[in-house]
C-alpha cells in the first residue's frame, strides 16, 4: 500500500514538472518584460500562436528544433508589436494585452483548423544518464525532455542576470525610474523593446512546448488560460525567477494531481477537478498579496506607465 | 475659446471619429490577411454586410446577436466608471445562465408568471456573486481584478460543463451534453414575431438609466470622481472601496442578464458554447464606446451585425468564425493605437504652461542670498 502511494506521488510530481514547464517559460518571460516597466498581459494569445506555429513548422519541415525556433520568432514579433503600441503609441497596456489575446486566439484557431488531430513527431524524453537513476529525484526531475532541463538552468541564470549584472541593473532601472535611467545614458525605449520581445519569445516557446511536447499536437485553445495564469504567477512571484519556479510548480502540481486522480478512477467529476488549478492560482495570489500588504512593495515603479521623456 | 458645451460635443465627435477610423483601419488590415490566406476580402465584407443588414431577417438576427453584447458591454462600463477592469463578464454571463437554469428546472410553481422574474433575480444574484469575489479580493487585499476575473471565466465554463455532464444532465438525451428543455413559461417573450427578445429592452433601459443617473445624481458624481482620480476621492473621504465593490457587483449582475436572456429566449436550455465570447466582445464594445452607456448600445448593434454576418458566412462561404476574433483583435489594436492622437486633438485647446520658463523665473537668488 505504501509503495503504491509512493509511486503515485512520484508520478504526480513528475507530471508536475512537465505541466509546469510551459507556464514557467511564459512566467519567466513576463518577469523580464515587467521588470522593464512594460505590462504584457497578452501572453495567452502569444502562447496560442506559438503553439500553433510550433506544430505547423514541425509538421511541414519535420524538424522540432525549427518548430521551436519559429515559435520563439513569432512570439518575438508579437512582443515587438506590443512594445510598439505601448512605447510609441502610449496605448493602455492592459487593453493591448487583452487585444493580443483575442487576436491570438482567433489567428491560431483560423490557421490551426487544418492541423487539428495531425500526428507530429513530438519532443521525446531524454533521460540524464546518472541523475535519472537516483531514487525519487531521478524520475521526478531528470527523466523529461531537453526543454524541462533548460528551465533548471534558465531560472538561476535569469536570477543572476537580473540581480547581479549590468544588464540586469539597466533593466531594473528602466522599470523603476525610466527618467533617471535615461539621464544615466540608458536607452529606455530600446531596453523596453528588447525586454518585451524576449519575454514574448519565451512565451512563444512555452506555447510550443505545450503543443510539441506536452499535448503532442494542436487543438483549438490549447493554452486554456495558461497565459493568464502566467501573468498571475508573476505577481505571486513578486518578479523573482525562483519564486516563479515555485508558483509554476504549484500550478503544475494541481494539473498533474487532477489528471492522476482522474486516471486513478476517483469518483469526482473531471470538470470540478479541472477548476483546481485556476482556483489554486487565485487563492495563492490572494494569500501572497495579503502577506505582502504591509511589506515594501516590489512592484517595478514604472510598471504599466508610458514613458514620456522629459524635454 | 469654445464654450463648455461645444467642447464636450467636439470631444465626443473626435472620439467617435477615432473609433470609426480604428474600425476602418482594422477592416483594411484584415483584408490583407484575407488576401494572404486566399480569400476575396470584398466578397467576404459584402457577405458580412448582407448577412448583417441585408434584409429584415438578417436585421433581426443582428439585434439578437447585439443583445448579449450590449448587456456585457454595459457590465464592463459600470465597473470601468469606477476604475475597475472587469474582464470576467464572460464568466458572469455563464453564471447568470446557471442561475436562470436552476430556477427554470427546479422551481416548484413552474406554470405561472412568477417564473421569469425569479429566473432574472437568480441570474443577477449568481452573476453578482461571481464579480463580488474578485471585487472583494481587489478592495480588501489588492489582488489584480484583471487576473482574478479572467481566471474565474475558466472556472465558470468548467462549472457549466460539470452541471450539464452531471447533476443537470438531460435524462432523455445523455449523448448530447445539455440540460432538459425549459418549461414554456420560462421563455422570455419575443418581439415582432422574430427571435429578437426582451433582453434588448433590458439593455436599452439599463443604458438610459445610467446615462441619466451618472451625470445627475450624487452617487453618479462620486463615481465619476473615483473613476477619474481615486486619490482625490480618497482625500474627499468618499468611500472609494465600497463604491468600487458595488460597481463590480452591479457590473456582474448586468452581465448575468445576458446569460439569462440567452438561455431563456434563444437556447431554451443550458448548454456549453452558449456564448461565442460575448463577454470579450462586450469588453471591446465598451472600449470602442469609451464607456459611454448610450454609445455602448450603438457600438453593440454594429458589432452584433459583424457577428451575425460572419455567422451566415460560416454556413454559406465556409468562413470560420475565428475570423471575427482576428478582426476584433485588430479593431482593438487600432483603437488603442489611435487613442493617443485623439486625446492630443481633444485636449489641444488646453494650453500647457511652459515649465522651463517658469523654472527660469524661479528665484535662485534666495539660495545665493543664504550663502
Amino acid at each position: 500500500m505504501n509503495i503504491e502511494i509512493g509511486e503515485f506521488l512520484i508520478a504526480v510530481s513528475a507530471g508536475m514538472v512537465r505541466s509546469a514547464t510551459p507556464v514557467l517559460y511564459a512566467t519567466l518571460g513576463e518577469i523580464i518584460t515587467e521588470r522593464s516597466g512594460i505590462l504584457n498581459v497578452g501572453l495567452e494569445g502569444i502562447m496560442l500562436v506559438g503553439a500553433f506555429t510550433g506544430v505547423a513548422v514541425t509538421y511541414n519541415i519535420h524538424s522540432i528544433v525549427l518548430g521551436l525556433l519559429a515559435a520563439m520568432l513569432v512570439g518575438l514579433l508579437m512582443g515587438l508589436f506590443h512594445a510598439l503600441l505601448c512605447v510609441h503609441f502610449n496605448a493602455n497596456q492592459v487593453g493591448t494585452g487583452i487585444a493580443m489575446s483575442i487576436f491570438g486566439t482567433g489567428l491560431s484557431a483560423y490557421l490551426g483548423m487544418d492541423y487539428v488531430g495531425k500526428q507530429i513527431n513530438a519532443l521525446g524524453a531524454c533521460k540524464i544518464p546518472v541523475l535519472s537513476d537516483l531514487p525519487v529525484i531521478g524520475p521526478i526531475f531528470f527523466s523529461h525532455d531537453v526543454l524541462v532541463y533548460l528551465t533548471y538552468l534558465l531560472v538561476p541564470l535569469m536570477a543572476f542576470i537580473i540581480n547581479r549584472t549590468r544588464i540586469g541593473l539597466t533593466l531594473r532601472a528602466v522599470g523603476e525610474e525610466p527618467r533617471a535611467a535615461a539621464a544615466a545614458g540608458v536607452n529606455v525605449v530600446q531596453t523596453r523593446y528588447l525586454a518585451t520581445a524576449i519575454g514574448a519569445a519565451l512565451a512563444g516557446l512555452g506555447g510550443a512546448y505545450l503543443s510539441l511536447a506536452y499535448a503532442q499536437g494542436w487543438s483549438e485553445n490549447i493554452a486554456a488560460g495558461r497565459g493568464w495564469i502566467a501573468v498571475g504567477l508573476v505577481l505571486f512571484a513578486s518578479w523573482s525567477p525562483f519564486r516563479a519556479l515555485i508558483g509554476a510548480y504549484l500550478f503544475g502540481g494541481a494539473i498533474s494531481l487532477q489528471l492522476r486522480l482522474q486516471a486513478a478512477g476517483l469518483d469526482v467529476s473531471p470538470y470540478l477537478l479541472g477548476m483546481l488549478p485556476y482556483v489554486l492560482v487565485i487563492v495563492v495570489l490572494s494569500i501572497s498579496t495579503w502577506r505582502r500588504k504591509n511589506a515594501p512593495s516590489s512592484v517595478p515603479t514604472a510598471l504599466g506607465l508610458p514613458y514620456i521623456p522629459q524635454v | 475659446m469654445l464654450s463648455g458645451h461645444w467642447q464636450k460635443l467636439r470631444r465626443a465627435g473626435l472620439y467617435a471619429l477615432g473609433s470609426l477610423f480604428a474600425v476602418i483601419l482594422a477592416f483594411a488590415i484584415t483584408a490583407v490577411f484575407l488576401l494572404l490566406v486566399g480569400r476575396d476580402p470584398v466578397a467576404v465584407y459584402t457577405g458580412i454586410y448582407q448577412g448583417a443588414f441585408g434584409d429584415s431577417f438578417s436585421l433581426s438576427e443582428t439585434l439578437v446577436a447585439a443583445t448579449p453584447i450590449m448587456l456585457c458591454g454595459l457590465g464592463v462600463a459600470i465597473a470601468q466608471w469606477l476604475g475597475m477592469m472587469n474582464v470576467g463578464v464572460e464568466g458572469q454571463l455563464y453564471l447568470g445562465a446557471i442561475g436562470a437554469t436552476y430556477v427554470a428546472l427546479h422551481c416548484p410553481f413552474s406554470q405561472s408568471w412568477q417564473m421569469l422574474p425569479l429566473m432574472l433575480v437568480a441570474a443577477a444574484v449568481c452573476g453578482a456573486f461571481w464579480s463580488f469575489i474578485p471585487g472583494l479580493l481587489k478592495v480588501t487585499i489588492g489582488v489584480s481584478e484583471v487576473i482574478s476575473t479572467l481566471l474565474m471565466n475558466y472556472v465558470a465554463l468548467l462549472l457549466v460543463e460539470f452541471l450539464i455532464h452531471g447533476p443537470w444532465e438531460d435524462p432523455n438525451n445523455v449523448s448530447w451534453p445539455q440540460t432538459a428543455a425549459f418549461p414554456a413559461c420560462a421563455e422570455l417573450p419575443h418581439l415582432f414575431g422574430t427571435r429578437v427578445h426582451l433582453g434588448i429592452v433590458f439593455a436599452i433601459i439599463i443604458a438610459l438609466l445610467f446615462a441619466f443617473l451618472l451625470p445627475t445624481t450624487k452617487i453618479g458624481f462620486i463615481s465619476r470622481v473615483i473613476g477619474s482620480n481615486p486619490d482625490a476621492a480618497e482625500y474627499a473621504h468618499y468611500k472609494v472601496k465600497r463604491y468600487q465593490l458595488w460597481a463590480m457587483i452591479i457590473s456582474g449582475a448586468v452581465a448575468a442578464l445576458a446569460g439569462f436572456s440567452q438561455v431563456s429566449a434563444i437556447e431554451g436550455r443550458l448548454r456549453s458554447g452558449l456564448s461565442p465570447g460575448y463577454g470579450y466582445t462586450g469588453f471591446l464594445a465598451c472600449w470602442l464606446a469609451r464607456h459611454n452607456p448610450i454609445a455602448v448600445i450603438i457600438v453593440s448593434l454594429l458589432i452584433g451585425g459583424l457577428l451575425s454576418g460572419a455567422d451566415s458566412l460560416q454556413l454559406s462561404a465556409k468562413l470560420p468564425f475565428a475570423t471575427v476574433n482576428i478582426l476584433q483583435g485588430m479593431i482593438f489594436f487600432c483603437l488603442l493605437a489611435s487613442e493617443q492622437f485623439i486625446n492630443r486633438l481633444a485636449n489641444s485647446h488646453i494650453v500647457v504652461k511652459d515649465l522651463k520658463i517658469e523654472n527660469k523665473k524661479d528665484p535662485p537668488s534666495t539660495v545665493r542670498g543664504e550663502a
